[in-house]
């Protein structure tokens, strides 16, 4: 135990000591503190109406019965941990009781869970803004909410993980329960609305149910969800006494879980090998030293890469074409495509009004977040291959965003194309969408690249920062485009018919070519910091 | 001492070790050899204690998953892992107390020189090449003054002059009575180390036999593996 105290307090001090002797660390803190002031900065646009008690509080117990029974489902199962190959090399193996260590791995869950559910208490903080509830009920409720979310939750799932390696057929019957538990309720609602129509169902016998969540006496009674639901009523009225004493029952509870947990004699470290090499993987990612791998366990198509007479950086081109066929369902034709196609053929049928051009500025906007790091080039400036091939930088960068090219293109004519027919567009004004569609998000590609070699030259490695720089960079590059929207909407009417594809197709080829001569020099050397595995 | 008997590990319906036995008695090395996928991975994990299995693991007469026999056992991994927020000095601490290992700082300097990581040992392990990370992995399982030390590739990632202080060091060990065994493709590396070779094959072993037993005979580590796994 003492080991392991040590691990986690030297480990806590030398992250501040390392931001201290390298600040750029201390980026993605920074965005996560004032991420968090904005968050929980009470916002005074806020409108302080009477959000009914019956339908919060509600919706509170359903959420704590629905995460409640998801710790038990996935209890059952493979439990997640947050272990990684460090600690099973050295803590595992180590002369210290499993019982401690499933300990330590429990604190280090709920320590990076932490980060992650801070989202949802956004959506509680948002919530009870509008809600005129007291500051000590907000601060009791972030509390209860922690206690019950991320202890009580995280100690259940382990709690049944360890009592299913115990008895065997344990897990099948808890699995089953909950989805005769499911199928009885969603049952129960469908016979109710086949009875009474539906109308009567969302109108009457839902606020019935929500009623007697909020307001049966017995409710109270039932351990978990009876003391959530008296706490959430209490943050909604007024706060009692009481409340102290359900947050007490969650501690014990937590307590007593954990204690039987710990002295039942487990050996659990083989099912967590497999979660501990992933989030090693996962790690090395987030600190610019590993490779992606993909998470997806989809086979690839068997299609065969045919290099006859290619030769030198043509064939990075033939390669990603290769992958994304191998990806892709027909051709380059993926999900993504096929979610494209369904969008375009429901405005098609549906919004025929639909100005094409608003379909540009949308699909155009997505193309920010996919075309920057999308591209399969990002895959190979974290290869060596690319820069041992013998050829010039110039050909590696034009056959490394060729194939992004290319997809954008198919992905532009999917868009396109279907809400044009449909909805009898100019085809002029379907062709020059695509076109400046692909000159988007060439450039964007290009940009990315270049936000890339920035963010490793200032030193940058780490996934997080490397995000930031690179969504800075792409911003700062939009904004003559945001420009142009701005004044073909408000200085000339009605977007002036071909004006806004001419000057955005003007300057995303000027900005690429410039943009361009940028990337070039990515190519020359192998000693970008962290792109390579040392 | 260590002592495995009728070791078997399934993986699903896969079996990838099948009732194996072997004994490595104090002061022998033991060589684990074998093609890719022969079970020599499952075995180590198996002894580490980080995979269930059928048959029996013991290390100096205890079992090996109790912290007796854990306390005894050492073992450095093939791909080294370290955290990231720890200095070299500080593993070296970490293990230490996690191996209730008292006046380790001697031993430590002792260890963090012979592998030149000495003027580096306030280094955070995620900046450390891998060269340096197996390094510091090989301090980390020395410190705990190991009776077994299990070793999953010893050489790989080392640079000339600590494979010859890490031979050196497992001889000097070897020396002391500890029981090694020694994963490895590099069969040259550990030609003058080995006292027993074990060769597997699909799950089994098909050789095991101590340096004394083939008398006469000449052949080195690499013609015995070839004589067995080919044909």
């Amino acid at each position: 135990m003492k080991a392991l105290i040590y691990l986690l307090k030297t480990t806590v001090i030398n992250y501040f000591k390392r931001i201290k002797e390298k600040p750029q660390k201390a980026l993605s803190l920074v965005v996560v503190v004032i991420w968090i002031t904005i968050m929980f900065f009470p916002n005074r646009r806020a409108s302080h109406g009477n959000t009914s008690i019956v339908a919060s509080v509600s919706i509170f117990v359903i959420f704590t019965v629905v995460t409640f029974l998801y710790s038990l489902y996935s209890g059952t199962k493979k439990v997640s941990s947050k272990f990684d190959m460090s600690d099973v090399n050295l803590i595992f193996v180590s002369p210290i009781r499993p019982q401690t260590v499933m300990l330590y791995g429990i604190v280090k869950k709920i320590a990076l869970e932490f980060f992650a559910s801070l989202y949802i208490l956004l959506q509680i903080s948002n919530f009870m803004n509008t809600s005129k509830v007291t500051a000590t009920a907000q601060l009791l409720f972030y509390v209860s909410y922690i206690l019950y979310q991320l202890v009580l939750c995280n100690i259940l799932k382990l709690f049944i993980f360890v009592m299913c390696n115990k008895f065997s057929g344990l897990g099948t019957i808890i699995r089953d329960t909950i989805k005769a538990f499911i199928i009885f309720i969603v049952g129960i609602a469908t016979l109710d609305i086949i009875k009474h129509g539906a109308e009567k169902f969302f109108k009457g016998d839902i606020v019935n149910v929500a009623n007697t969540i909020t307001y049966s006496g017995g409710v109270k009674y039932i351990p978990i969800f009876g003391w959530m639901r008296e706490m959430a009523f209490q943050v909604m009225t007024s706060l009692k006494l009481s409340y102290l004493i359900y947050m007490f029952c969650i501690i014990l509870l937590s307590f007593v879980l954990l204690y039987i947990t710990y002295n039942v004699k487990i050996d659990f470290y083989e099912e967590m090998l497999t979660s501990a090499e992933v989030n090693q993987n996962r790690r090395d990612i987030k600190s610019g030293r590993g490779r992606k791998k993909s998470f997806v366990t989809r086979p690839f198509r068997n299609v065969a890469l045919n290099l006859k007479d290619r030769y030198g950086a043509e064939v990075i081109f033939f390669k990603h074409m290769n992958e994304y066929s191998k990806k892709s369902f027909l051709f380059l034709i993926n999900t993504y495509s096929i979610i494209l196609l369904l969008v375009s053929v429901l405005l098609g049928i549906f919004e025929k009004r639909l100005d094409i051009k608003i379909l540009f500025l949308y699909t155009s906007s997505i193309l920010f977040f996919s075309a920057g790091l999308g591209g399969r080039i990002y895959n190979e400036i974290t290869n060596y291959f690319i820069f041992i091939l013998p050829d010039s930088a110039q050909k590696k960068l034009f056959y490394g965003i060729a194939s992004s090219l290319i997809k954008i293109f198919t992905d532009a004519v999917i868009i396109f194309v279907p809400f044009g027919i449909l909805s009898r567009k100019s085809i002029l004004e379907v062709i020059l969408c695509i076109i400046c569609y692909v000159a988007w998000g060439g450039m964007l590609s290009y940009s990315g690249l270049l936000a890339f070699r920035i963010a490793q030259f200032l030193g940058f490695t780490g996934s997080l920062a490397n995000g930031l720089i690179f969504m800075f960079f792409q911003m700062i590059i939009t904004v003559p485009a945001v420009l142009i929207v701005l004044i073909s909407v408000f200085l000339i009417k009605d977007f002036s018919g071909y004006f806004i594809y001419l000057a955005l197709l003007i300057y995303a080829i000027s900005a690429s070519a410039l943009i361009s001569l940028g990337c070039v020099g990515i190519f020359d050397n192998m000693e970008i910091e962290g792109t390579i595995s040392r | 001492m260590l002592v495995v008997s009728n070791l078997s590990k399934k993986y699903g319906k896969t079996e990838a070790v099948k009732n194996v036995n072997f004994t490595v008695n104090p002061g022998e090395v033991a060589v684990l050899a074998g093609p890719n996928g022969a079970g020599k991975s499952t075995i180590i994990k198996s002894i580490v204690g980080l995979l269930k299995y059928d048959g029996k693991i013991e290390i100096c007469g205890y079992d090996n998953k109790s912290i007796k026999g854990k306390s005894a056992l050492a073992y450095i991994p093939e791909m080294p892992s370290l955290f990231p927020l720890l200095t070299i000095e500080e593993h070296i601490t970490l293990m230490a107390h996690a191996f209730s290992i008292r006046d380790y700082e001697k031993r430590s300097e002792e260890l963090l020189k012979t592998f030149d990581l000495w003027d580096k040992k306030n280094k955070y392990g995620s900046d450390l090449s891998k060269g340096m990370q197996q390094k510091v992995s090989i301090c980390c399982a020395l410190i705990t003054q190991p009776k077994v030390l299990l070793v999953d590739e010893p050489m790989i990632g080392l640079d000339p002059k600590a494979i010859r202080n890490m031979k050196e060091i497992l001889n000097e060990l070897k020396n002391q009575g500890v029981s090694i065994v020694l994963s490895t493709h590099l069969l040259d590396s550990v030609q003058e180390l080995w006292d027993r070779i074990i060769i597997m094959k699909d799950g089994k072993f098909v050789l095991s036999k101590a340096r004394e037993e083939f008398k006469n005979e000449t052949k080195s580590l690499e013609e015995i593996f070839f004589e067995f796994t080919e044909g």
